[in-house]
């Protein structure tokens, strides 16, 4: 289904009151992937609020990504345990290894980058969650490794 | 007219008005950057106009653009404590201010510089270190620009903008990424902006500001205000002299 399809079948089911508004944009990150400017400007209209507005919100929550999240999203916790544990270390291995900062997608497609609160299994800390995989206990050295493994899986 | 006790002077206020307003009428001046006389909610972003209020025998730190007056309420104005925060409060603003002065086009009517120059600080910090973010100018509007290096984030662009049913102008991001900006980075010009200005106006610092070419376009002296007022300057007419919005 289309981009656009998708999101006029979320609409359907909202009324355009502010309140619906986070829920709504929640829906269309879960469909869609992602919040493209296309997709906030039709919030915006459905809602009669600015784009401004839209956009302000958007930026301030984490929650939020306004690119196609890549095949392989890299998710690193920077809940309390693991940052205590050098997840913004985790997180600067990533970045350094796919050159691309944190909220980005490589330009092949394969790969983004984000950062999210805590997983639950703070004992293994600190944890990177790939697809529906925890990956437990990351070093820096270890981030390498998790890549060229991902490529190799998908050139298979 | 309910009357309140500043630094052991009294004088009037209007009831439901808020201290700072009363006060800088009765030529006791609180600095302030992000204030606006008549908002229904202030921002109270800035921490300059910060004073206590005694409440019950004890003493708050208030903002006074955001505290409303009570009779025979008690207020400090100039103490060491609120000197201090003040102080760290200002630091923090000019720590993540471009400090350009020689060619701000801003110049003197800056109020970072007013603020500076009365409370007799220096602009660069002393005990913070500069971080001053790698952000782009957005000069694609015909009449005036935007340098969000010196922006302050008071939000008097964002409100005024908003006011007039606009609201091209909001905040983005969070915490120290915190920006004023577009929907999605576009360019002013982009926007559909009907160049009414007031933006420029209520803006306390050279973030945005008037270019040298549509300054060429008035006379010297008059300033924004010949600006505002004059009907050819801009395609779409100012807000003063079509009586409104139209459609951006």
């Amino acid at each position: 289904m289309e981009e656009s399809e998708q999101i006029e079948e979320i609409f359907r089911r909202f009324h355009p009151e502010r309140e619906n508004l986070l829920l709504l944009l929640q829906e269309i990150q879960e469909k869609v992937g992602y919040l493209s400017r296309g997709a906030m400007e039709s919030v915006a209209h459905f809602f009669h609020l600015p784009p401004s507005e839209i956009f302000s919100i958007v930026t301030f929550y984490n929650q939020f990504r306004r690119k196609p999240p890549g095949r392989d999203p890299v998710h690193v916790c920077l809940g309390t345990a693991c940052y205590l544990l050098g997840g913004n270390l985790i997180l600067d291995a990533f970045s350094r290894e796919l050159h691309i900062e944190k909220g980005d997608t490589t330009e092949d497609g394969n790969f983004s980058l984000d950062a999210t609160a805590c997983f639950g299994c703070c004992n293994v800390a600190p944890v990177v969650k790939i697809n529906s995989q925890i990956y437990p206990k990351m070093t820096p050295g270890k981030v390498e490794e998790v890549i060229i493994n991902l490529r190799d899986k998908d050139k298979n | 007219m309910p009357s309140i006790i500043i630094d052991g002077k009294e004088i009037t206020a209007d009831p439901g008005e808020k201290i700072l307003w009363a006060a800088l009428r009765s030529g006791i001046y609180i600095p302030n950057l992000c204030a606006t006389e008549g908002a229904e909610l202030p921002f109270g972003g800035c921490r300059l106009c910060i004073v206590e209020v005694e409440v019950g025998g004890r003493r708050e730190m208030l903002t006074a653009c955001s505290e409303t007056v009570r009779e025979r309420m008690k207020v400090y104005v100039h103490t060491e404590k609120i000197a201090r925060m003040r102080r760290t409060a200002f630091e923090l603003i000019m720590s993540d201010h471009h400090i350009d002065c020689k060619n701000c086009a801003k110049g003197k009517t800056c109020e970072l510089i007013r603020i500076s120059s009365t409370l007799k600080w220096s602009l660069r910090p002393k005990t913070l270190r500069g971080l001053v973010r790698d952000l782009p100018v957005d000069d694609s509007h015909p009449l005036f620009a935007y340098d969000p290096k010196k922006c302050v984030k008071c939000g008097k662009c964002v409100f005024v903008c908003q006011g007039l049913g606009k609201s091209f102008l909001d905040f983005a991001y969070r915490g120290f990424e915190m920006v004023v900006t577009t929907f999605d980075h576009l360019p002013l010009s982009s926007l559909g902006c009907k160049s009414c200005l007031e933006c420029v106006r209520v803006c306390p610092t050279g973030a945005l500001y008037l270019k040298e070419t549509s300054k060429n376009v008035i006379p010297a002296k008059a300033g924004i205000q010949q600006l505002l007022t004059s009907p050819d300057l801009c395609s779409g007419g100012s807000l003063k002299e079509t009586g409104g919005l139209g459609d951006g």
